[in-house]
């Protein structure tokens, strides 16, 4: 059962574009990294306030951590398929626009929330980090999309 | 002619040919106009409205 699992995720993952391919690998990367970042800010704050952390820091060494990530699994994609790294089709502009399109609202009521943090005056903390909170989720919502549209198909 | 082929032939990945063929992408008016001509056969031939897709 579990060899049929995976020569099925290996047989989709074969039929992928580049493009769909490097959405999935953005978009594990940002996840993992999200994942280590919580994990790391619950783990050190250790039961006081999360907002006593030092997180900008934690920030550095996330986005060190999401560049090297996706930057290896460009190059393994790369590898594994030359002719076709970096370029795009008309569908994959599309799905991209979309995607882009989409993110962008949350990316706007992200900057909303921030901009109302400010405004009373929030803990930097909270600030700092609710910006990060609105780039990742509008990232991961405008990679979605586009995987969304990649698998289910999008009459665009 | 193959997927590959007219993929090559239009400047698309195979995986949009796939997509085009199974329904699940639509292509501009200069792409259809580009696979047709590829295909040596007239617009209208090749593709054709789907009126269950826009019913509502």
């Amino acid at each position: 059962m579990r060899t049929l699992v995976m020569s099925k995720v290996l047989y989709i993952w074969s039929a992928m574009s580049y493009n769909e391919k490097s959405a999935w690998a953005i978009a594990g990367s940002l996840l993992i990294v999200s994942a280590w970042y919580l994990t790391t800010l619950a783990n050190e704050a250790g039961g006081a306030a999360v907002a006593t952390v030092e997180y900008r820091g934690l920030v550095l060494v996330g986005v060190v951590l999401l560049a090297v990530l996706a930057t290896v699994t460009h190059i393994v994609l790369a590898v594994s398929e030359p002719g076709s790294a970096g370029v795009a089709d008309e569908r994959d502009r599309r799905y991209n626009q979309l995607g882009e399109y989409v993110g962008g609202f949350v990316l706007g009521s992200g900057t909303l929330l921030t901009l109302g943090l400010a405004v009373i005056e929030a803990d930097h903390f909270w600030i700092g980090n609710a910006i990060l909170a609105a780039l990742v989720l509008s990232e991961l919502t405008s990679l979605g999309t586009r995987i969304l549209l990649y698998r289910r198909g999008g009459l665009v | 002619m193959t997927q590959a082929e007219l993929a090559e032939k239009i400047g698309v990945t195979r995986q949009t040919v796939i997509a085009i063929e199974g329904g699940k992408y639509s292509p501009s008016l200069e792409m259809a106009f580009e696979i047709a001509h590829a295909l040596g056969r007239p617009l209208d031939e090749v593709f054709g409205f789907r009126s269950d897709l826009t019913d509502v």
